[in-house]
């Protein structure tokens, strides 16, 4: 019942709409913008296809193949509501006349449309800010719902860290359409960053979210009323394709500040990002070259940031899934920890006593091109010099849009986007811990088939000892890494003691995950899980041979080659 | 009215570019150091880079050692609306970064290209008929490239794999210098050949480990490069060779300067690449010991000749 509840789109009654006024956020015209941005979206997918009577009916069969091959394979609710009409397309379609495929055409694009728009409700914004933190607060201390204010804030602000130039970033936001580009590990991510922009001053963000989490029991009431607009990657249409980027374009265009998680999914293998989805960052591009064509150029300011959890809410289901190489069949993961709430509780029960157990880092922001911004968003080249950055869209003096060349922007940035990804990303102490004992399994197994090494359940027993000295040293190289840019080590990471960082690690592994990762026993740390050793210290996995001591590094060459995909 | 046409370099081929662009009806900016004189009234020359500034599309003509530090010097002057394209077959630094690379992490511009193939400067001069290739992700560069060799009855194919054309065109003239050295030699057109096809299965390996395509290889960047070169033995990358091989120059003469310091360094850059990739390059290796001055050409070829003859690898290549 919870789940059928949760799909609909459940909104709060107004007398009257809400007219936002001047200082309110841009993202607070959303719903009286709604219609206007759909129609928008119509306007230019007919126009795109109008003159085109070939091209019109190709992009109308390909809807109905993928639709009806969608739909029968999902055999559900939404399939007996739809299946008929798309059927009943595929017997008119080649009796139809121009005029009429054309009118299918806007009528399909528009239903899409009004499927991906999303709605942004203040009250409810308003609502979440103050209300979502005592919730989990309740989680976190169940005997005490205190008042946010009083008792629970100090503490959600020390749990989520917040690092960055926050300072530069709220002045290029009153004057730039910012478009946030994270790393993805969890379901959470999203929320932990609209809930860090609220608390620090930034304006809230439109962002697609796959459409599970809107069915999602525990949150799905929010992401109808706070601005995400739906993606459903189950439909495979390119129709539907073209109306979520021309939705995302137009967004932009009006200066809707926006998230995109440019891994297209959450990492399953604990990695960071290294290739990249560029679609949804392409029309952020493409929104650039517009408005500079329209003479209306406003900066689109790219804000890389990495979200860094010491334990992962997922990490369970993530590692599972990709190494039963299942990528594609799950691609939509809908049944994991995220939408259970006893595990909600457990992970922030868990969470309750850590400071910085989620570090949320904003590396240097950029503009489309990959050039540093200023506190006023303006371009800056070498030796900082102001560029416009509308002369890179220019050609005989006029800028123009190319779908070709702002796709080689997009690429380009992109790489942009994962160097800032590395040189942001926070090593958090489970990682660390996770890395020297994966190293530890590799070294005990030289030479075995990566997925065989994975079987050796609890027959890895190292010495306490060793293990705080081998942490030591990685931390110890971690530190000479951020010194060079490199990368970045957490707080506790940094300075704790290693015996103290590898008891806090095993707690909060024991206390939340249900699989037992490691114990101590007789002395000795005994790998039980080697998947989520895997799955945490497969962060590292980019510095493996440099954080590695003379007699590690064999083993290191060995995980850094791993190749666990057939 | 167009934007001129900037040539970063006043060589033999920064001229021959720049008369040839004039022919076209273009005006051009020369940034050279040395004075240049042009009887074309259409072609400015100056020895401040400042004087590229209104150009949008700008060719670099300078060898690939001096790349980094022209690119630094013309930071100040590039911006987002220029676009480069450069002709060097030089590669920068151990990573074998390109010069297009180069210039978009020195300077502000990000449209970045490559001219090559069987362009030569003679026939740009002379107005010949002749053909290149522009390796670059930015369509708008090519019809720039197109517009400006207009007057120069050069056929401009074009190409998106820009990497694959920069790593071809070094590496062809590499290979170009292993036929001279045989043909100084005394080798014969069979075993030139031999020289020429092996040298292409190496570069091939390196284009592919560098992320460049196979296929770009066999087109004007690769082979059809090859071809020009060898059919002409006027080339400084074959007379250089034939030099070398005939013992008429030694490895400290400076009469073939350009070729010689270009491909001394490139070589050492390739090589040091390969081995770190694991890469079978045993050709260029013996090219770099000439050229590092620790073999003779004559132990060079020896070495490769005693080597057992397996598979020619492209099946691997292919994989």
């Amino acid at each position: 019942m919870w789940r059928r509840l949760a799909r609909r789109r459940f909104q709060i009654p107004r007398w009257e709409p809400y007219v936002p006024k001047a200082a309110d956020p841009k993202t607070f015209w959303l719903d009286t913008e709604r219609d206007d941005l759909v129609e928008e979206v119509v306007r230019r997918i007919v126009g795109r296809y109008g003159g085109d009577p070939e091209a019109v009916e190709a992009v109308l069969s390909d809807a109905v193949y993928h639709e009806i091959q969608r739909l029968e394979g999902q055999g559900d609710e939404e399939a007996r509501a739809r299946l008929g009409a798309w059927r009943a397309l595929v017997r008119e379609l080649p009796g139809m006349s121009f005029d009429a495929r054309l009118a299918t055409l806007e009528d399909r694009t528009r239903r899409m449309g009004f499927d991906v728009a999303g709605n942004f409700d203040p009250r409810v914004y308003r609502f979440a800010a103050k209300v979502v933190p005592t919730v989990l607060a309740g989680v976190m201390h169940p005997a005490s719902l205190l008042p946010v204010d009083e008792a629970f804030d100090p503490e959600l602000r020390a749990l989520v860290t917040v690092q960055g130039d926050l300072e530069r970033l709220r002045k290029i936001a009153t004057v730039a359409t910012m478009i946030y580009v994270p790393t993805h590990a969890s379901n959470l991510d999203s929320l932990a960053l609209a809930w860090a922009l609220y608390r620090e001053g930034l304006p809230p963000v439109v962002y697609g979210a796959g459409k599970n989490l809107f069915t999602n029991p525990i949150i799905s009431f929010f992401m109808h009323n706070l601005g995400a607009y739906r993606v459903d990657r189950r439909i495979r249409a390119r129709l539907y394709k073209e109306v979520l980027k021309t939705y995302s374009t137009v967004l932009i265009e009006r200066g809707y500040h926006s998230l995109f998680f440019p891994g297209g999914t959450r990492s399953r293998s604990g990695e960071i990002e290294r290739r990249l989805k560029l679609g949804l960052v392409g029309t952020a591009v493409e929104a650039f070259a517009r408005n500079a064509v329209r003479g209306r150029p406003r900066p689109v300011v790219f804000v890389p940031t990495t979200i860094n959890y010491t334990l992962v809410l997922e990490a369970e289901t993530l590692i599972s899934d990709f190494l039963h190489r299942e990528g594609r069949a799950r691609y939509i993961i809908d049944d994991d920890e995220f939408s259970r709430i006893d595990r909600w509780v457990a992970f922030f029960h868990r969470l309750r006593e850590h400071e910085g157990a989620c570090i949320l880092r904003f590396g240097a922001p950029m503009d489309p091109f990959g050039n540093p911004v200023d506190d006023a968003g303006r371009s800056l080249g070498p030796g900082g010099r102001i560029l416009d950055p509308t002369g890179y869209l220019q050609l005989d003096g006029t800028p123009t849009v190319d779908h070709e060349r702002d796709h080689a922007y997009t690429e380009a940035l992109g790489r942009d986007f994962v160097r800032s990804f590395r040189e942001n990303t926070v090593i958090m102490p489970s990682q660390a811990v996770g890395h020297v004992l994966y190293r530890r399994l590799v070294q005990a197994t030289p030479g075995v088939e990566p997925f065989a090494r994975l079987r050796r359940k609890g027959e890895l027993a190292v010495p306490r000892s060793e293990v705080a000295a081998e942490l030591g040293a990685v931390r110890d190289r971690l530190l000479d890494l951020e010194r060079a840019g490199r990368l970045r080590v957490s707080p506790y990471l940094a300075g704790a003691g290693p015996d103290r960082i590898l008891d806090r690690v095993l707690a909060e592994w024991s206390g939340y995950h249900l699989a037992t990762i490691a114990v101590q026993r007789d002395g000795a740390i005994v790998a039980e899980d080697p998947r989520m050793l895997l799955y945490y210290g497969n962060r590292l996995r980019p510095w493996a041979l440099e954080v590695a001591g003379p007699a590690q590094q064999a083993a290191a060459r060995e995980m850094a080659s791993e190749v666990w995909r057939g | 009215m167009t934007a001129p046409v900037g040539i970063l370099g006043g060589g033999r081929f920064g001229r021959a570019l720049a008369a040839a662009t004039a022919r076209g009806g273009s005006s051009v900016r020369l940034w050279s150091r040395a004075a240049r004189t042009f009887d074309d009234d259409r072609i400015l020359v100056s020895n401040d880079p400042a004087c590229l500034v209104p150009c949008e599309l700008v060719f670099v003509c300078v060898p690939s050692p001096h790349v980094a530090r022209v690119a630094s010097l013309a930071a100040a002057h590039l911006d987002g609306r220029h676009m480069v394209v450069h002709v060097s077959r030089g590669l920068v630094g151990p990573s074998l970064a390109t010069v297009g690379e180069t210039f978009v992490e020195r300077t502000a511009v990000r449209r970045v290209g490559a001219l090559a193939g069987p362009l030569s400067a003679r026939a740009l001069e002379a107005g010949d008929p002749s053909g290149g290739v522009v390796g670059t992700r930015f369509p708008e560069i090519t019809t720039l490239v197109r517009r400006a060799l207009s007057g120069a009855r050069c056929r401009i194919y074009g190409t998106d794999d820009c990497v694959g054309v920069e790593l071809a065109s070094a590496l062809t003239g590499l290979v170009a210098l292993c036929v001279g050295i045989g043909t100084g030699l005394g080798l014969g057109a069979s075993m030139r050949a031999v020289l020429a096809a092996r040298g292409m299965v190496e570069a091939a390996r390196v284009v592919r480990a560098r992320g460049g395509r196979l296929t770009t290889l066999q087109g004007l960047a690769g082979w059809g490069d090859l071809a020009s070169l060898l059919v002409d033995p006027s080339r400084p990358e074959i007379a250089y060779g034939v030099a070398l091989g005939r013992g008429e120059v030694t490895i400290d003469e400076v009469s073939h300067d350009e070729v010689f310091i270009e491909g001394r360094s490139l070589c050492r850059q390739v090589l040091g690449f390969a081995h770190g990739r694991e890469l079978e390059v045993p050709l260029l290796e013996a090219l770099g010991a000439v050229l590092a001055g620790e073999a003779t050409v004559e132990a060079a070829m020896g070495s490769l000749l005693a080597r057992p003859v397996g598979s020619e690898g492209l099946d691997a290549l292919d994989g």
